[in-house]
């Protein structure tokens, strides 16, 4: 039987734990106080032990990420917060900020303490109003009673947050495009390298981090990181938050030790499969990740190695199930209109390509498809992934292939004998 | 060059972006920044991006009209022509689209009964489809003004619109104003965790 463990989500279901008061009643700031008996050096060197990974899809090692940036550099370092999720079937960053504001202000100041930042940055996607708001009623409050501004609890540390929001932009949810979002330019990745840890926002060594990432660093220095590390499995530590939807019948989000079983998942967390449907498609780690059919599910944990092992990836967490009564063809033009739409149109391959493959979908699903456009749809496959500046490209052509691959029926471009004439 | 619609700001209006303007740039290492946020405050103030606040972001933000008006096309929800009073905005994508939100689309578009983004004859109502708005849990979702709706079925959101078209609420979050509405909690929140 799996459980959840609820680390990040301990307090979620507290309906006052906006206040700042609450907030410290329930043990917070407590993972901060004992970070300030740390030197920064030794903060990240609790972070790789925790062996905490990035949450927010790619899976980097934090700690390690904190290290690539270059001490004494006599240059201001920022840490920015990337709350722009928008990867579709991932809603889990959404319900920190708007139920436990101050466990992510928390994390941020462990991340400026550990990298000599005075300033940090919030980019939060446009459309997360109601989040923006609680983020800044949280910031006031904690600037009011000295968790926030100058000196903060008499430690010599001061730290301001600022809260950007973006304006319906996926791209920007690239490290790069937010940065130069926040700059005030058009979300356009940057070609790597420099990485931001060394040219980032205005010239400056930049760490972004994920709502879930930071949010994970109270808990962590709370439990203290070994003990943290002994969550999970060898490679994949700790815990990780899903976004569940589609056809089970509790969706939401939920909090499990990495390397769980899937089906177990399923099953046991997430109150299985809802009746009378038969499920077809998993797509474990948000639209970016290959498709998993109901089949391979079998036997495969929910953990970065795992996932990979299986042919897709944890990606965001975002987990999408979808019954045998949704066609492979319809996702899969779903999905191929969403990055279409959201291309940033900076490089040929992918801002044509992208459109090219929604109209041969589209073909496709009109029964108007040529013969050799199955073999079209490969071709421009090919020519996007790898040829793009930022992996946007490589995303729009995963589930793309993943699904035509899978459900070959469901691509089917036989349509049968239409008319006959002796 | 495409054609902005002009709207002057006035001097009451351009007072208050001028305080906004000095309250955010102290947050901020650099002018260029601020160009969003003040796009964000005109478009709340004329309820779209004219020309004029254009050339005003440009002033402020130290960047070109050219360069202010790239952001205002390139990020989505920047409007240069007026939406409606309550700009409805629906989610295409998977986890909506497939539990319910296809009935949901084909719904707003008749009731509001224009192209997206072109407000409806007594300038209420405009809708816009918008891809995942992170609510896949609770699907299918729409956002009204600043406002998201979850789990909203067809018969569910005709109620709601009525009730939008008597009572005028604001459903909008102020940039100029730290409180929420009254109304903008008052209408009911669903469910946001279903595990509990």
């Amino acid at each position: 039987m799996i459980k959840e463990t609820r680390l990040l989500l301990k307090n979620i279901t507290y309906d006052d734990q906006k206040c700042l008061e609450k907030y410290i009643e329930r043990g917070g700031f407590r993972g901060f106080r004992k970070v300030l008996e740390l030197s920064p050096d030794q903060v990240i060197e609790h972070v790789k032990v925790s062996g905490l990974r990035g949450r927010g899809g790619a899976g980097f090692p934090t700690g390690l990420k904190w290290s690539f940036v270059p001490k004494n550099s006599g240059k201001p370092v920022y840490v920015v917060c990337n709350a722009d999720e928008s990867e579709p079937g991932t809603f889990k960053d959404r319900i920190l900020m708007e139920r436990d504001p101050f466990l992510l202000i928390e994390g941020i100041l462990i991340a400026c303490y550990a990298l000599g930042s005075k300033l940090a940055f919030i980019y939060i996607r446009g459309e997360y109003q109601y989040a923006y708001k609680v983020l800044l009623d949280a910031i006031k409050e904690a600037n009011q009673s000295g968790y926030l501004g100058d000196n903060i609890l008499g430690s010599g540390v001061s730290v301001n947050i600022t809260i950007h929001r973006g304006a319906g932009a996926y791209i920007c949810g690239e490290e790069t495009a937010l940065l130069n979002s926040l700059e005030g330019k058009k979300g356009y990745p940057r070609i790597k390298p420099p990485f931001p840890a060394v040219k980032g926002l205005y010239g400056c060594p930049t760490v972004i981090n994920n709502v879930e990432t930071l949010c994970a660093l109270p808990v962590i220095f709370d439990m203290g990181a070994e003990e943290y590390a002994k969550l999970g499995t060898e490679k994949s530590k700790g815990t990780k938050l899903f976004s569940v939807s589609g056809i089970v019948c509790k969706p939401g989000v939920y909090e499990v030790e990495l390397g769980v079983d899937l089906i177990g998942f399923i099953n046991d967390v997430c109150g299985g499969i809802i009746e009378n449907v038969t499920p077809k498609i998993v797509i474990p780690g948000g639209s970016s990740v290959p498709a998993l059919t109901w089949s391979e599910c079998e036997g495969v944990k929910l953990d970065y190695e795992s996932l990979q092992n299986a042919g897709t990836m944890l990606g965001s967490g975002g987990f999408m199930v979808f019954g045998d009564n949704v066609s492979a063809l319809d996702l899969c033009l779903n999905f191929a209109k969403f990055y279409a739409h959201e291309s940033c149109g900076q490089c040929t391959p992918c801002r044509e390509g992208a459109k090219w493959l929604v109209d041969i979908l589209q073909k496709l699903k009109n029964k108007t498809a040529y013969p050799g456009d199955l073999e079209r749809i490969q071709a421009i496959c090919s020519g996007i992934a790898g040829h793009t500046i930022c992996p946007f490209g490589d995303a729009l052509v995963t589930p793309v292939i993943s699904l035509l691959k899978k459900f070959p029926d469901d691509f089917s471009i036989d349509y049968g004998v239409t008319s006959v004439s002796p | 060059m495409m054609e902005l619609l002009s709207r002057p700001l006035s001097v009451e209006e351009k007072q208050r972006l001028n305080e906004y303007f000095l309250r955010i740039s102290s947050q901020y290492p650099e002018k260029q920044s601020l160009a969003m946020p003040l796009l964000f405050a005109c478009q709340e103030l004329l309820g779209f991006v004219s020309k004029e606040a254009i050339e005003f972001v440009a002033e402020k933000s130290e960047l070109s009209p050219a360069h202010v008006l790239e952001l205002a096309t390139f990020y989505t929800m920047f409007h240069l022509k007026p939406v409606g009073k309550y700009h409805i905005q629906v989610c295409r994508t998977a986890s909506c689209f497939f539990c319910g939100g296809q009935e949901l689309i084909e719904f707003i578009k008749g009731f509001v009964g224009k192209d997206q983004l072109v407000p409806s004859d007594d300038g209420l109502f405009s809708w816009e489809l918008v891809e995942c708005i992170g609510s896949c849990g609770t699907a299918p979702a729409v956002l009204i003004n600043d406002r998201l709706f979850e789990c909203v079925t067809v018969e569910a959101l005709k109620n709601l619109l009525e009730r939008i078209k008597r009572e005028r609420p604001e459903l909008k979050l102020s940039v100029f104003r730290d409180d929420f509405s009254a109304d903008f909690l008052d209408y009911p929140f669903s469910r946001i965790l279903k595990n509990d």
